[in-house]
């Protein structure tokens, strides 16, 4: 078994140019923690994360410095917003985790998983020229693996 | 001290080659290499030390009776104490309190973490105290929406000049303070007014050319005020702890000679003392799981660059090397105290902004030692030590190579998406650089010569 047999259609695709705010759109209506992001020739360039978002509404140094604490801090959820706002109109390209873990269709199950475990919900599967052929997320995973689907 | 007695081995190298020219040959292909950046430093510093005994410029006891294990104590044992102390967030806490008490005025506030960064700097390593204190201060930036630019430039400096105060201050003082026996107190006696002197007019500079000119909204200025300080301290039993033992052990150093200790005992027994607190009443797992991660965040890098340096410059030394390179020096300024101090000066400046200072200082170290001779012995060389401090930290200042402190906030800088470039930062650093040996040199004319 492989992730051939528990990769689904990604429901959302996401551009290299579609603007952040549309894309925040499109990841909370997918109900996916993240979404593929492609190239014009559908190249996968990374993904847009829920987790990307939580980054922009923070102080910069939090992205710079990992174990900076800022429980000192007392931003409002207006300046939260504010900070999302400000980058609303913002290409995802400028945002997206490029380092992001991918899987082909060959990748053994027990690897797959391993990531989700890892705490990637979402993989992007592609093929040996990283074109995007799909995703694979916790939930199908689960859902197939234990048969109940 | 530095090093032992050096009676036992006599080099004895390959084909018969001159020792002189071998240890030299080595010496200077560890340092292009250093140099270069292109290997790490320590991988090199090894190597070189691994080509001196294959060579046969030392063996491999007398290599390790080069490693000086007074500096190598003191730097682990201060490494594990900040590393310790930072988790109860006390380093924030000061930053930001300092920010406040200048009601959040950008240019108080610049000032004030100039000021906070000196006095860390000081007492920690360089590098740990701009890791501690520029996240915070881009914090503040941010908040305040001003460039952090100017701030992170002016801590740079700040970090350099204040780790020129003490022997615990930057590595060239403890290289110097465990090489000679000179104490924490010479150090503070002997360095402090005038590094008090060069950050006051550093202050004074930053404020005429950034710090003027900054302005923040009276809004973002509130947010700022309303950061809870207090609220930095995830670890009030750790606080008390971590202050006790980190004042045990600035009191250690104080009263060192009087105790007939060396510093590298006093940090790593306070290391040791600091572990226990830190993981008494915890179980066996997890007391293992602690002494792992708080023994890990000691830069072993560092550690072992200092290791195999130690035993390139003592195959130099031992070679002849150095004594051969002091009488030519003397003979150069023909035995003039002043002449060699100011040399030793400025010569230490300018080379440490763009080499590393560590491993320039651990060879002019037995160099310096070499001259005792023509200085009426090792009691007429004190002046040259204080040249050769003042010079390889304040050096540090001229360029963005010039000290690990400042390529640590130029990462910062970079990934904050203001970077400091490096001839940008050179056209403002060299200069105040220069004017921080000029004042040096006035020092050590009015109190020394």
């Amino acid at each position: 078994m492989n992730c051939r047999t528990i990769m689904t259609q990604a429901p959302a695709i996401l551009t290299a140019q579609t603007p952040v705010g549309l894309a925040t759109k499109t990841l909370l209506s997918s109900q996916l923690t993240a979404l593929p992001v492609v190239d014009t020739g559908g190249l996968c360039l990374g993904m847009f994360s829920l987790h990307t978002l939580m980054g922009t509404m923070l102080p910069r140094a939090v992205t710079i410095a990992e174990d900076v604490d800022l429980s000192f801090v007392n931003d409002s959820a207006d300046i939260l917003r504010s900070r999302l706002q400000a980058i609303a109109g913002d290409g995802v390209e400028r945002h997206l985790e490029r380092d992001f873990p991918r899987v082909t269709p060959d990748t053994s199950l027990v690897e797959a998983v391993l990531l989700m475990y890892r705490g990637r919900r979402v993989l992007p599967v592609v093929d040996d020229d990283n074109k995007l052929l799909g995703i694979v997320t916790t939930w199908s995973a689960v859902a197939r693996i234990s048969g109940k689907i | 001290m530095m090093h032992g007695a050096t009676a036992e081995w006599v080099p004895n190298v390959l084909l018969g080659m001159n020792p002189m020219w071998v240890a030299t040959i080595v010496l200077i292909g560890t340092y292009a290499v250093i140099i270069t950046e292109k290997m790490n430093r320590a991988i090199v510093a090894l190597l070189g030390a691994g080509v001196m005994i294959m060579v046969g410029v030392l063996n491999q006891e007398a290599a390790i009776r080069g490693v000086d294990f007074n500096t190598i104590a003191l730097l682990t044992g201060m490494m594990v104490l900040v590393a310790i102390t930072r988790k109860c967030g006390v380093f924030q806490y000061v930053a930001i309190w300092s920010a406040k008490r200048a009601k959040a005025s950008p240019a108080g506030i610049l000032l004030m973490l100039q000021v906070v960064t000196a006095v860390f700097s000081a007492f920690l390593d360089n590098v740990t105290t701009v890791l501690l204190i520029a996240p915070v201060t881009l914090v503040i930036t941010e908040e305040l929406k001003v460039k952090p630019y100017p701030f992170l430039v002016a801590e740079i400096f700040a970090a350099n000049i204040g780790g020129t105060a003490t022997l615990i201050g930057d590595p060239p003082n403890i290289l110097i303070g465990s090489a000679t026996g000179l104490s924490f107190n010479d150090f503070v006696f002997n360095l402090a007014p005038v590094v008090v002197v060069i950050q006051i007019v550093s202050l004074g500079i930053f404020h005429l050319l950034w710090g003027r000119r900054l302005h923040a909204s009276t809004e973002d200025r509130q947010r700022v005020m309303a950061f809870d300080e207090a609220e930095a301290i995830t670890d009030a039993r750790l606080l008390r702890q971590s202050l006790g033992v980190l004042a045990l052990v600035v009191a250690g150093f104080i009263m060192a000679h009087p105790l007939h200790l060396e510093p590298g005992t006093i940090a790593m027994f306070g290391a040791a003392l600091l572990m226990l607190l830190h993981n008494f009443g915890k179980s066996a797992e997890e007391q293992a799981h602690e002494v792992h991660h708080t023994l890990a965040e000691v830069e072993w890098i560092t550690i072992f660059f200092f290791v195999g340096l130690f035993m390139v410059v003592y195959g130099v030394e031992t070679a002849g090397v150095l004594r051969y390179l002091a009488e030519h020096l003397i003979a150069l300024t023909g035995g003039d105290l002043t002449v060699t101090v100011i040399a030793i000066l400025w010569a230490s400046a300018i080379l440490s902004a763009i080499v590393d200072n560590i491993p320039f200082v651990a060879t002019m170290i037995p160099l310096i030692k070499n001259m005792a001779p023509s200085f009426g012995g090792p009691d007429g060389l004190l002046p040259l030590w204080w040249a050769l401090s003042l010079g390889a930290c304040l050096g540090g200042n001229g360029t963005l190579i010039g000290a690990s402190a400042n390529l640590t906030v130029a990462g910062f800088a970079e990934r904050a998406g203001h970077p400091i470039r490096f001839l940008p930062f050179m056209k403002i650093a060299f200069p105040m650089m220069l004017v921080s040996i000029v004042i040096s040199t006035i020092y050590m004319w009015l109190r020394y010569l």
